[in-house]
């Protein structure tokens, strides 16, 4: 019988990533006016995510399943078809950043990896925002200033991700998961 | 390829995704890159003044040269509106004495949908300052401080017809 790709278990895991970032998204506010800071909390997440089921497309299906998640919760600001999108990119993007960058653990390539997903996330909100002449909020502040905010936050949050993951590596938890496998 | 590398090469594409971002945006909304490689002025797209359906004129380039330029601070976000006096635009093609207060002047901009509807006694007056402003895009727009045409909602951008009508 041909294995699956992902097994349960892991499938499982990333179902709680996914949930897990949709409800960072919907509790966790930090008190700055800065166009994606939420970043920080999301951009970790998926880089743990990615480590903690290490297969190319563990990000991508973590960012899809939060993005239908926070779809049908009726999270953004410009319609489901966005949400649903610009949720999937950060973890599309973050996936193929690992593709090259490879390693979450390591500090650069964690925030390197944060920077592109969240870039990612970034480009369908402005691409959106281009196709229904609806303006985003970034775009009332500034095009650059929100980009800048962008890449600090996802920079921010692969760093916090790689930290969680070195934490967790210290804790024992890569060696329960390898035994769980 | 060895970390560092890797690590190089993602920087790279993160300067040239936000390169391309920033560039794609400042040609669209007229910024520097728009103003350096699309040449400013509205020659190419003259704007077609009608006296009762009848063409009378068109305000090219050229015809700005005759006219002097006025200008208002805009409350919103106190930048400076500059252009010629529509009124003075309009004369350049009629002649006053066909103008009474009550003619009606719509200056309109189809690809906007949108128009100001006005009278010859509100565009006659200088202190209302009804001019015809120059866009980053080099495209015609009508701005004012006249109640009710004061706001930038109200001012008509990508102005494309002037319409007088006795």
């Amino acid at each position: 019988m041909k294995e699956k790709y992902f097994s349960t278990f892991q499938l499982f895991l990333l179902a709680f990533f996914a949930a897990l970032i949709v409800v960072a998204k919907i509790a966790l506010h930090l008190p700055l006016q800065l166009s994606g800071h939420s970043g920080i909390f999301w951009m970790a997440i998926i880089i743990v995510s990615s480590r903690v089921v290490p297969k190319p497309g563990a990000a991508s299906l973590v960012g899809l399943t939060s993005g239908i998640m926070a779809a049908f919760l009726g999270l953004g600001d410009l319609g489901a078809l966005n949400t649903l999108l610009s949720y999937a990119m950060a973890g599309v993007g973050a996936d193929l950043a690992l593709v090259l960058l490879r390693d979450p653990e390591n500090y650069f390539c964690a925030a390197l990896a944060g920077v592109i997903g969240h870039m990612a996330k970034f480009m369908v909100k402005w691409i959106f925002g281009m196709i229904a002449g609806a303006p985003a909020g970034f775009v009332a502040l500034g095009l650059a200033k929100a980009l800048a905010g962008y890449i600090l936050f996802g920079a921010l949050g692969g760093f916090l991700g790689a930290l969680t993951l070195r934490a967790l590596r210290r804790a024992g938890f890569f060696t329960y998961l390898m035994e769980k496998k | 390829m060895d970390q560092k590398k890797r690590i190089a090469a993602a920087v790279v594409i993160i300067a040239a995704l936000a390169g391309a971002i920033l560039a794609v945006e400042s040609f669209r909304r007229g910024g520097t890159l728009y103003r350096t490689f699309i040449p400013g002025g509205f020659s190419s797209a003259c704007v077609p003044v009608f006296m009762d359906a009848a063409e009378i004129g068109r305000f090219c380039e050229a015809d700005s040269a005759k006219l002097k330029k006025f200008g208002f601070t805009d409350k919103a976000e106190r930048k400076i509106q500059q252009g010629w006096f529509l009124r003075d635009v309009i004369l350049l093609y009629a002649d006053e004495k066909n103008l009474s207060p009550e003619t009606r002047v719509t200056v309109a901009s189809e690809s906007r949908n949108k128009k100001a509807d006005l009278t010859w006694r509100d565009v006659a007056e200088r202190k209302n300052m009804i001019i015809l402003g120059m866009s980053k895009q080099g495209r015609l727009k009508l701005v004012s401080i006249m109640k009710g045409l004061d706001y930038r909602e109200q001012w008509v951008q990508e102005v494309d017809r002037i319409e007088v009508a006795r």
